[in-house]
């Protein structure tokens, strides 16, 4: 398979390996973003993300927005539902166990699941590209203008991120909450406020690496199971409490998926994430940017 | 404990004692007991009756659900060994389910005596409970959850491609014949069953109150604690691992031959997260909660199967609920109701 080996060929790979690479980080941004405040694997991360996609879908279709408007007003909806959420099961929940909490989310991805399936269908949508599927060639090779699109728009939500964290009074509160919610409390920081904003926020990155993956696929309530498992690995080969480490981890699988995918063997595609994250794991067990918990005896 | 007044003449131990021992201990022996107390033993003396007297009153499709829920209760003990006992969280538990009903398959089309198949099923799980559980040792929490995520998917990914036990067109289970005697009928499937689950529930009780059982919970509860008493984390670790695989190996060599058909697809991450939802549903940590959660969300399924499309809405539903509402779980807050009565009006 591997007979040509031109630049061009590679450099079309390495795009479109960063085209799904920008989903998987965008997903792992999310999973992080949950984890390092409320140490709580959020496995109800891809329902939300579909729950918003629907809620584009229905703004486009039936309400006749263009698609850009519908986008934007789908992630405002999805911050709004993940802070939602957080105030309506997470908090409520009066369990003190890692694992319980990690149930809660996963009777959540049930329930949003089986309300996609009730309300909006279980049958297959098409959701539009935000650009027309055009071509452009140039290095040797040929890239599609929707898929650069995506993964900009994933760099951008990044960097958006970014900028929240560093330089606003509520990205810093988030940090502060993070890393000790006791002693932010103790400083009169809204506790509650933050988390709710900060469960908002991976709804909204959620809503969006599905709204960037679906055209790729095609939108029904089980859509981000394959996503939100790789990038529970992209998460896990960063560190879970490492944002950048989570940017890296998508790229880095969205990459070498590809080229396992291209050069190796197409059924091995599905399992070598995994492989990748129990190797990683075995050399580093916190990631590769991640950072073991301190204990104290 | 009212109309015990019979049992409690044929033991020489002093009534005075045996009242207490329901909510408070004062001896070792007490301690080590299963059953306490003459409601206890009533309890368990009626439970057993109706597990084998129901075959005869109940119809087809009833047995058939009842012997999945044994089945379903064999993988939530092992879960309770793994996850319960020792702390390690597993969602890959399907996986071993898998290689069990898979291996168990595989030498029945070969040939091999039925007993044989069970013990080569067990085998199989155990081992790769053991490949799965020493990479295992350096990981824990997330990290640990999302290795045996993966390694149930990968099982599902190998069982897809491997020609040898059918690929995607699944391998055919046969209902076994030991010694001449047929397990073909329902009600005669369920009995086996039933003997093989009330076996291994008795050895797992056994088990927990061993002094590997505390070794355990020791590791669970103060792993640095536990090392410092000269418990080795990664034998006992790694040896829950394996003794939760080969429970669920010898689950899925019984989940073979009742559903009749194996494909790759049936072990899928729900189910893995089913057995989960059974283990902290139940009570986490308490090994009835098990079996408990086990019945719960079995029967639930059953139930919500006549909602058709409100099902997955209404199963999620119950257990936010369940876990907001119940922490401990249901067999956590049968406890409190029964402690509370029984100390009245202390």
């Amino acid at each position: 398979m591997a007979a040509v080996n031109t630049f061009g060929e590679v450099l079309q790979v390495l795009v479109s390996g960063a085209t799904i690479g920008s989903v998987y980080a965008l997903v792992a941004l999310g999973l992080v973003l949950v984890y390092r405040t409320t140490r709580i694997l959020n496995f109800a991360h891809g329902d939300v993300g579909v729950l918003g996609t629907f809620i584009a879908f229905v703004l486009f279709t039936n309400l006749d927005l263009p698609f850009g408007v519908a986008f934007l007003l789908a992630l405002l909806a999805a911050a709004v539902i993940g802070a939602l959420i957080y105030l309506t099961t997470v908090r409520q929940a009066r369990t003190e166990s890692d694992l319980g909490l990690i149930i809660l989310t996963l009777g959540l991805a049930l329930f949003l699941g089986g309300f996609d399936a009730l309300v909006f269908g279980t049958d297959n949508k098409v959701v539009p590209t935000l650009a027309p599927d055009s071509i452009v060639r140039g290095f040797g090779a040929s890239f599609s203008v929707a898929s650069l699109l995506t993964a900009a728009l994933g760099v951008l939500l990044m960097l958006g991120l970014w900028a929240l964290l560093s330089f606003t009074k509520l990205g810093v509160a988030m940090r502060a909450v993070a890393q000790r919610e006791d002693v932010a409390e103790a400083m009169g920081l809204p506790v509650r406020t933050v988390l709710m904003a900060t469960w908002g926020a991976a709804a909204l990155l959620a809503t969006a690496a599905a709204l960037l993956f679906a055209p790729t696929t095609l939108l029904n309530p089980t859509m981000m199971l394959d996503p939100l498992s790789k990038g529970f690995v992209a998460a896990v080969i960063g560190g879970m409490n490492s944002l950048p480490g989570a940017v890296v981890g998508g790229y880095v699988l969205g990459i070498l998926e590809l080229l396992v995918g291209v050069y190796v063997s197409l059924e091995f595609k599905a399992s070598f994430a995994f492989l990748v994250v129990i190797i990683v794991l075995l050399v580093r067990p916190h990631g590769l940017l991640g950072r073991a918990d301190v204990k104290r005896v | 404990m009212t109309d015990g007044g019979s049992a409690e003449e044929a033991k020489p131990r002093p009534a005075r004692r045996r009242r207490q021992s329901v909510l408070f201990r004062d001896s070792y022996e007490q301690d080590l007991q299963h059953v306490r107390g003459a409601a206890g033993w009533a309890g368990t003396a009626l439970a057993a009756v109706a597990v084998a007297v129901l075959p005869l009153v109940a119809q087809g499709y009833i047995v058939y659900n009842l012997t999945l829920f044994l089945v379903y209760a064999l993988v939530a003990l092992s879960l309770a060994v793994l996850v319960g006992m020792t702390g390690q969280v597993s969602l890959g538990h399907a996986g071993f389910l898998a290689a069990g009903a898979y291996a168990q398959a595989a030498l029945a089309a070969l040939g091999i005596p039925y007993l044989l198949t069970l013990l080569g099923a067990i085998a199989v799980a155990a081992l790769l409970g053991l490949v799965i559980g020493v990479p295992a040792l350096r990981l824990e929490g997330p990290y640990l959850a999302i290795a045996t995520l993966g390694f149930g998917l990968a099982i599902q990914q190998i069982l897809n491609n491997w020609r040898f036990v059918g690929a995607s067109t699944g391998l055919i289970a046969d209902r076994p014949v030991i010694a001449g005697v047929d397990f073909y009928g329902d009600a005669a499937y369920y009995w086996l069953v039933a003997a093989v689950t009330s076996a291994v529930v008795l050895l797992v009780l056994n088990l927990e109150r061993s002094h590997v059982g505390r070794a355990f919970r020791a590791v669970r509860d103060a792993d640095l604690a536990a090392q410092m008493s000269g418990i080795s984390l990664s034998q006992y670790k790694s040896l829950a691992f394996v003794v939760s695989a080969g429970i669920a190996g010898l689950a899925g060599a019984l989940y073979g031959p009742l559903i009749g058909y194996l494909t790759p697809e049936s072990f899928n991450l729900l189910l893995s997260i089913k057995f989960l939802l059974m283990v902290v549903v139940g009570g986490l940590g308490l090994l009835p909660g098990a079996l408990v959660g086990a019945g719960f969300i079995t029967g639930l399924e059953l139930y919500l199967s006549t909602f058709r499309a409100w099902s997955q809405l209404v199963f999620g539903a119950v257990v936010m609920l369940v876990l907001i509402l119940e922490p401990s779980g249901l067999y956590g807050r049968w406890l409190k109701i029964r402690n509370y009565w029984k100390s009245w009006p202390l």
